[in-house]
């Protein structure tokens, strides 16, 4: 048939660019494909003996355990809305800044910025909630300087109504210089004579900001953005668990801080497979329908 | 061919592969006649450090035990994921040391049963001085289903309870000179300490207690606040007997009194208002510089332990002297530290493990926790070498044998059991931490022991979820986030609905059972 | 005036930045009891070099830098190349079963083994404790290919039609001019290969736990002990040292000031001005 002699032409005419991506599809057959078949593991009530084949059927007890958790409510309204937040605020702070760095003239002063702003980047959690802790500690600066005015002493770490927004501004602090690179390579992709001819046109530096900058790494932002809603199901274990307590789980426990405590993962590895599967699952859905959307919208850049 | 096909050959392959290659078990080999029996070990590195190759202890345990020890060198005990990978996979040792969890050892089917037969029979003496030790929860930790799954352990110096340590210098600085015996004397020491600058520089900077909590610690542990819910006679996390009936602490009316207590010492700024968020650096550092006058832990952190805020502050100043206060008396005549279970984590057996090679290892174990001066050298290295005893009968390292590198090259902790007697008790313990010790043992009360159930799988869910409910609640109610009085029922009821009603139910029906024994 | 905002905002987030920093930096070269009691750390009042001095100390410490590099420099490159060549590929607007091939990809971001699985299929593989382990499989990596794949979608097509006309091969239009235009995406994906290799330790310690195949960070991580559970019981370890808080501040620096380094020689690559002039007429 037509199509399919087409096809097979094709299929030679591309010959070489099957040859490029192949060590890549290699890897992905071999490394995570190959494995994948382990999955079977969250059906399973593994045993060592038996191996992850062998081993009885569970069907979808580990899934209905999770379930049942009576915390499971909290915690999935607290994970997605965190990470929503998220993606609100933080996601759109490092183009921000990618937007703004490019307009400092002086490219020395714009290369000292830049390195600095990557700096937290490579700070563990650990050692940020220390930080934390020394900035919004009642003896703290924050309290200090508040106390000049007569308030009293607030304890920021351990009131619900604080957590959620000092978990934004730290992630932000965090990584919003990191997260600029790729916008500003992205920026230094652009051709000159865009701006020039705008220039002489008479666009004023933000309307050039705005009509040719932020146009022209809008397919970038658009990947990045999608992506981003893939991991909506990871609201940022690592952060939450440094910063966390007693006082705030209503609004800062989250799937994963959950299954950290009860010490589910521990050895569980059928549960604990069970539970990434489900996440995992989500954010799928979630990135296939945004990438629908955009498309809809007529956003390039999209999978 | 398209994507189906594609599929197919993925799947094949992996069938083909993985299958017969995740079921293949060890095998276990007999020793040749006059060969030395082999044992895979792993036991705990040095902090920091991989057990070295060639090392003195390593010869001197394969020479005193005619065997012939394969230790997991590369295995880092303290990370626990490596290791139960590694374990999950099917690669086990014949001895692993100190594990939880294991109910999930034994679904895993990485265990094997070790009778409490066998643990008299191969194993006497450790066994009978454990028993004495743990009376009442030797077992509890190591039964499934009516059999024994595991080799416990017991510390004796389990028996020393928290308690506070204070500055002599802030006390006099007050105007206290008799130590506090009763709650209402340690208010009184504690409202000055904060009122009263006691550290002399004008500014009402000074508070009095702090305590512990570990990293990323959400759980309520007993140690917190110890002497004051001691005072009401409340031990936290404690399932308290009440006759014939199992109470859970921390659901009780004496906790609730205990616990608006210590709300209305918050109230009164004397608890700092950072206890809930610092770590143990901020906490010594507040001790050594002068913001905080007293701290409550175990002995060991109460002792001139480094890491510990008093070697904190002695390293600022060396001349402090510091005072411990113990099981002071509450309002209503109560007192009490709470009276610890000396079991502990327990240590378990490969799967493969031939009952003979079991008899061999048990007979090991019974002279590694028995014997002082194997004892010694398992948990120090070669005497005279690497270690000696001090006059007073301690053990002195001899530097640089304190350093964590030197100590994995010769191979110290590895063969040391955590199970502490009268017979090596001097050993265990460093010299520091001994006055401590001492004070606890001699000057405090002890409430009862309470009753430590066995929970399975769904029963320990329920209780770390409670765990949560519980330090929710507690944190709250002490900081006056919420009032007491009005949200306790509602604390019961949700305590009850997320489980709480079946666990003590449950736990319950093991008292009710284990009193007819 | 906009310059002037955007220039004070920077200044004022950089000091936020440095204050911290600054602050630790000092922590690591002071001595321990001038770490307790010193109420403002801006100038090491008390100096010592002991911090750095117990962190090198650890023989060993010189592998985990080789073994480290090693991975950096290499796992960089063999995941640079191949996930450009893919993405150059997967930006081909006519190639069969793109979609295909994209989705195959994107699911491999979502959906793995698992632990023990992925740790029993590179054991039959023979990986475990093998060099390889750390590098062949992260070389491809769905992220990084999409966002190649879209800076190349980007590109203008009369970059390689003049190319094509002539008659060069896809490898030649590839090498020659697709990959010299696309120095920004290239260097952004191997600092962050090179970030992701120099600071992994989880991979290492489960498939490479031989001694002499460790990594820095997991070195480092083992000797700061930070989230052990015996530190919070009352048992003490033998008679062992604890790290203080002036070696945690130094192992700090001695991790992440070589990476912190390596920037400043890729930034020129981020510079504007790549493509001026490239296409005429």
């Amino acid at each position: 048939m037509e199509s399919l002699s087409r096809t097979a032409h094709d299929l030679v005419k591309y010959r070489h660019y099957y040859v490029l991506a192949l060590p890549a599809f290699a890897v992905f057959l071999l490394f995570h494909y190959c494995p994948m078949a382990g999955i079977v593991m969250a059906f399973k009530q593994y045993n060592v003996t038996d191996g992850i084949f062998g081993s009885p059927w569970a069907g979808l007890k580990y899934f209905g355990e999770m379930i049942e958790a009576p915390e499971f409510p909290l915690i999935v309204r607290n994970t997605f809305f965190i990470s929503l937040l998220k993606i609100l605020f933080v996601f759109p702070m490092p183009i921000l800044f990618a937007l703004l760095l490019n307009e400092v003239r002086v490219l020395k002063l714009q290369k000292v910025f830049q390195t600095v702003s990557y700096l937290p980047h490579f700070l563990s959690w650990v050692v940020v909630a220390g930080l934390v802790r020394g900035l919004l500690g009642a003896s703290g600066p924050v309290n200090q300087l508040t106390a000049a005015f007569g308030v009293k002493p607030v304890l920021f770490l351990t009131k619900a109504e604080f957590f959620v927004p000092i978990l934004i501004a730290t992630d932000i602090w965090k990584e919003i210089g990191w997260g600029s690179i790729v916008y500003l390579a992205a920026i230094a992709g652009i051709e000159v004579q865009l701006y020039e001819a705008a220039e002489m046109d008479g666009a004023g530096r933000i309307q050039r900001m705005l009509h040719i900058t932020l146009p022209s790494i809008l397919s970038v932002v658009v990947i990045l953005f999608l992506l981003r809603v893939g991991q909506v199901m990871n609201a940022g274990f690592d952060q939450i668990f440094n910063l966390y307590n007693s006082m705030v789980y209503s609004v800062g426990d989250i799937i994963d801080t959950y299954i950290y405590r009860a010490g589910l993962e521990q050895l569980r590895y059928s549960y604990a497979t069970a539970v990434g599967l489900s996440k995992n699952l989500v954010g799928l859905t979630f990135l296939l329908l945004t990438n629908l959307i955009v498309r809809r919208l007529g956003g390039s850049g999209t999978l | 061919m398209g994507k189906t096909g594609l599929w197919l050959i993925a799947l094949a392959a992996i069938a083909l592969v993985a299958g017969p290659a995740a079921a293949a078990g060890r095998s276990e080999q007999a020793p040749k006649a006059g060969a030395r029996m082999k044992i895979s070990w792993l036991g705990m590195n040095t902090r920091g450090e991989l057990l070295q190759k060639n090392s003195p202890v390593e010869a001197y345990m394969e020479k005193r035990f005619d065997v012939d020890f394969e230790p997991w060198y590369d295995m880092d005990y303290y990370q626990t994921e490596q290791i139960r990978v590694r374990l999950a996979s099917g690669d086990i040792p014949d001895f692993l040391y100190s594990q939880g969890n294991l109910s999930s050892l034994k679904d895993l089917g990485i265990i094997r049963e070790v009778s409490q037969d066998a643990l008299r029979k191969y194993m006497p003496k450790a066994t009978a001085t454990m028993q004495k030790l743990a009376p009442e929860t030797l077992w509890s930790r190591t039964t499934i289903d009516g059999k024994n799954w595991g080799i416990p352990q017991a510390l004796s110096i389990s028996a020393a309870g928290p308690m506070i340590v204070t500055r002599e210098d802030w006390m006099t600085a007050v105007g206290v000179t008799k130590k506090p015996e009763t709650i209402a004397e340690l208010e009184n020491l504690y409202l000055r300490y904060r009122n009263n600058d006691p550290d002399g520089n004008g500014k009402k900077d000074t508070y009095a207690l702090s305590i512990f909590k570990s990293q990323n610690e959400t759980i309520i542990r007993e140690s917190y606040f110890s002497q004051e819910f001691g005072a009401f006679g409340v031990t936290l996390n404690d399932w308290t007997k009440k006759g014939d009936r199992i109470e859970y602490s921390m659901t009780s009316a004496e906790f609730k009194e205990a616990l608006k207590f210590l709300a209305e010492w918050y109230r009164k700024e004397i608890i700092d208002p950072e206890f809930l968020m610092d770590l143990r650096k901020e906490t010594n550092a507040k001790f050594a510089n002068g913001k905080l006058g007293a701290y409550e832990d175990f002995s060991s952190w109460t002792s001139e332990q480094p890491g510990g805020p008093v070697h904190s502050l002695k390293q600022l100043k060396p001349d402090i002297k510091y005072v411990y206060i113990i099981s002071p008396k509450g309002p209503t005549g109560k007192r009490g530290t709470p009276n610890r279970d000396a079991s502990s984590t327990p240590s378990v057996l490969g799967k493969q493990v031939s009952d003979d090679k079991m008899a061999r290892i048990l007979a090991i174990i019974d002279t590694l926790i028995m014997d002082p001066e194997v004892y010694a050298t398992a948990c120090y290295g070669i005497k005279d070498q690497h270690w000696k005893y001090t006059p007073q009968g301690f053990v002195e390292v001899l530097p640089p044998y304190n350093d964590a590198k030197e100590q994995s090259k010769i191979g110290v902790n590895y063969w040391r059991f955590q199970t502490v007697h009268d017979g090596n008790e001097k050993i265990y313990m460093p010299e520091y931490r001994y006055p401590a010790h001492r004070f606890a043992m001699e000057n405090q009360t002890l409430l009862p022991l309470g009753f430590l159930p066995t929970l399975n799988t769904a029963m320990s869910t329920t209780a770390q979820n409670l765990a949560r409910l519980e330090s929710e609640f507690f944190l709250k109610g002490l900081t006056g986030a919420l009032d007491i009085d009005k949200e306790w029922d509602g604390y019961l009821a949700r305590w009850n609905a997320a489980g709480g009603d079946k666990l003590s139910a449950f736990v319950n029906d093991q008292y009710k059972a284990s009193l007819k024994q | 005036m906009l310059e002037t905002v955007v220039v004070a905002l920077m200044f004022a987030f950089s000091a936020t930045i440095l204050l911290p920093f600054w602050t630790m930096l000092v922590d690591s070269f002071s001595t321990p009891a001038f770490f307790l009691k010193a109420q403002v750390k801006l100038w090491p009042l008390e100096a010592s070099l002991e911090a750095y001095r117990e962190v090198f100390r650890n023989e060993i410490i010189a592998t985990a830098y080789a073994n480290t590099v090693f991975r950096a420099v290499l796992g960089c490159l063999l995941t640079v190349s191949t996930c450009f060549a893919a993405a150059y590929t997967l930006s081909r607007k006519g190639l069969p079963f793109r979609r295909t091939l994209t989705a195959l990809m994107v699911f491999t971001m979502f959906f793995g083994g698992g632990l023990i699985p992925t740790y029993l299929w590179y054991k039959n593989l023979g990986l475990i404790n093998n060099r390889l382990v750390l590098i062949l499989p992260s070389m491809a990596v769905a992220y990084y290919i999409l966002i190649m794949r879209n800076f190349l979608q980007a590109l203008p097509v009369e970059l390689e039609e003049s190319a094509f006309i002539d008659g060069a091969s896809p490898y030649r239009v590839f090498a020659s001019i697709v990959v010299p235009v696309s120095t920004p995406v290239l260097a952004t994906v191997a600092l962050w290969s090179a970030v992701f290799h120099w600071n992994e330790w989880f991979g290492a310690l489960i498939y490479t736990p031989k001694r002499s195949l460790i990594v820095l960070q997991l070195l480092l991580r083992r000797i700061l002990i930070e989230n052990q559970a015996s530190a919070m019981m009352d048992l003490p370890d033998g008679a062992q040292k604890l790290p203080e808080e002036t070696v945690k501040a130094a192992t700090m620096f001695v991790t992440i000031g070589p990476i912190i380094l390596v920037y400043p020689f890729l930034q020129k690559y981020f510079v504007k001005g790549i493509m001026t002039g490239s296409v005429k007429g």
